[in-house]
């Protein structure tokens, strides 16, 4: 990469100088002690100085905002990088397991190695944090509860989803689960005709899903959905003893049990200096029962290769993990591909000496990347300082904690 | 980190101007991410270790002012370097942590220069005035530190 002086922008900084002496008394006092005031700082960038408002605040701390997100975002997609590869390497066991007449100590080893990988996918869900804040934990994911059952926990629904309260339909049969706690009484539940969840009271706190059906029935989970991409899931706690019936009544004597929709929980990243100019960040929850290899907390449900038909079904489930995990990965780089637009969009340098932002992917671009950054950090000595010398003494002791 | 080196870096972040913290704060990554190439991958100590060099790089990436066009750039490179430094913390992946090592190892003498070159005024008021030299105790080589250190409160 070739660095490239702006004459333009250096002729724009003559005249600012010839015409406004007070422009070299503020470019004295920004550079704050260095020795030097190098003619060859970027002139926009110390040009935008002179322009003190609260909209350039606003927008600054936007910016910054903006920013963080991005640092979120590659920070779970890095990650998410290595699950990909995980999964990848349980595809290819799944396959072999598949393949061929084994012996029992064969699948067992097989599954050995998928079950530690699995295991290492559980801990990165837990693990994955910025600034001490859990990632892909569900925590930064749309919340939602039950209010009057202990038996039902919401799981999770998608954005089309209104927030609001809604009633679980009467006349839902009871939900049967055999030893295993599996639900099985699949045939009635996902014959059922469609129902609605309505409040049957009008009011802005109650909403109604209409015509939703159960789409899908997984381990202990409910799909609910309308055909038309809205969804919700619920997850029904398994009887102390298997085999065993829960019903979908309320706890509390009511008639129906009311799911709380809240839009909450997404991370919210104010991204503009003014109000609604936010964004909602969401991150789904990485656990094994979301990327479909596992129906519940412990090992004993999830998918493995010890024989020939689980390891049938867990190929099959396996290519539907990958599909949930890329998925992921578009709606968090579809998030940093706004968050990206916004931090170029907040940037007031009208004559930029770089280009836009973008994400550096590639070694070798962040090699050449580090060497032209590391060239224009001492040529633009004063900017590069204003530009990242802005940390407090203490937060950096906090990084010795 | 060893207590001497945290000793080492206090003593010098309550000495530090504006520059000069930008170069603690890279001295501690790159610290960090050597620090984690040396532990075993699945340990505790090189998750923590990785841990305080992503913190580094938040650090950073937080105190950059997006309004200047050079703080995009870091802010690529900062980004790069998360991203490596979770790949590592995932998987143990330790080449994730030398692509790392390349952005930070690349930036920091830059930094470093422009910090050697600003006199200006430590950040920290009302620190104890450190004197440059050892002081030879039983055992131990250490700087002194006067313990009647007096800031004005009973005078």
């Amino acid at each position: 990469m070739r660095i490239n002086y702006n004459t333009t922008a250096y002729n724009a900084l003559n005249s600012l100088n010839t015409n406004d002496s007070n422009m070299s008394k503020s470019l004295k006092k920004l550079s704050s002690g260095l020795k030097v005031v190098r003619a060859r700082d970027d002139p926009a960038g110390l040009a935008m100085s002179k322009r003190m408002n609260m909209q350039i605040t606003g927008v600054s701390q936007a910016g910054r905002n903006s920013s963080d997100g991005i640092s979120i975002a590659e920070t779970v997609d890095g990650a998410l990088t290595e699950v990909h590869a995980m999964l990848q390497r349980a595809n290819e066991l799944a396959v072999k397991a598949n393949n061929g007449l084994w012996m029992e100590e064969d699948r067992e080893m097989m599954d050995a190695e998928v079950q530690q990988l699995l295991d290492e996918v559980e801990r990165i869900a837990k693990d994955t944090e910025f600034n001490g804040q859990p990632l892909l934990d569900g925590s930064w994911d749309l919340k939602g509860y039950a209010k009057n059952s202990l038996d039902i926990k919401v799981s999770g629904y998608n954005d089309e989803l209104v927030s609001g309260t809604y009633l679980l339909p009467d006349g839902l049969p009871a939900i049967e689960f055999d030893k295993d706690g599996q639900i099985s009484n699949l045939d009635s539940l996902l014959t059922d005709p469609p129902v609605s969840m309505d409040a049957g009271v009008t009011d802005a706190q109650h909403r109604s899903f209409s015509d939703c059906v159960i789409s899908d029935v997984k381990g202990n989970r409910i799909f609910f959905s309308d055909g038309k991409g809205t969804e919700v899931s619920i997850d029904v706690a398994r009887p102390m003893t298997l085999p065993g019936t829960v019903s979908l009544t309320p706890n509390d004597g009511g008639s129906n049990v009311e799911l709380e929709i809240r839009g909450l929980g997404a991370m919210t990243l104010q991204t503009g200096a003014n109000e609604n100019q936010a964004l909602n960040f969401r991150i789904p929850e990485l656990s094994l029962q979301n990327l479909g290899l596992s129906t519940g907390g412990e090992r004993k449900y999830r998918e493995n290769l010890l024989t020939e038909e689980s390891s049938e079904s867990f190929l099959n489930k396996i290519g539907g993990a990958i599909q949930y995990v890329s998925d992921i990965r578009s709606r968090v780089g579809a998030y940093q591909n706004r968050l990206e637009h916004t931090v170029n969009n907040l940037s007031v340098t009208e004559e930029n000496m770089t280009s836009a932002y973008s994400r550096i992917m590639d070694v070798d671009i962040a090699e050449e990347m580090t060497q032209y950054t590391s060239q224009q950090v001492l040529t633009q000595a004063a900017t590069s300082m204003l530009s990242q010398a802005n940390q407090r003494p203490s937060e950096v002791l906090q990084l010795l904690q | 980190m060893t207590r001497e080196k945290k000793q080492s870096f206090t003593r010098r972040i309550t000495q530090a101007n504006a520059s000069g913290l930008v170069v603690i704060v890279y001295e501690i990554a790159l610290d960090s991410m050597d620090e984690a190439l040396g532990e075993e991958k699945a340990s505790e100590e090189f998750r923590k270790a990785l841990q305080r060099a992503a913190d580094c790089v938040i650090n950073l990436q937080k105190a950059l002012k997006p309004e200047y066009a050079i703080s995009k750039n870091l802010l690529a490179l900062y980004g790069f370097v998360l991203r490596e430094l979770s790949r590592a913390r995932a998987s143990g992946n330790k080449e994730a942590i030398e692509n790392a090592k390349k952005v930070i190892g690349g930036l920091y003498p830059s930094f470093l220069k422009l910090a050697e070159e600003d006199d200006s005024e430590a950040l920290m008021e009302n620190t104890q005035n450190v004197y440059a030299g050892l002081t030879y105790g039983r055992g131990e080589l250490t700087e002194s530190r006067d313990p009647g250190a007096d800031r004005g409160f009973l005078a």
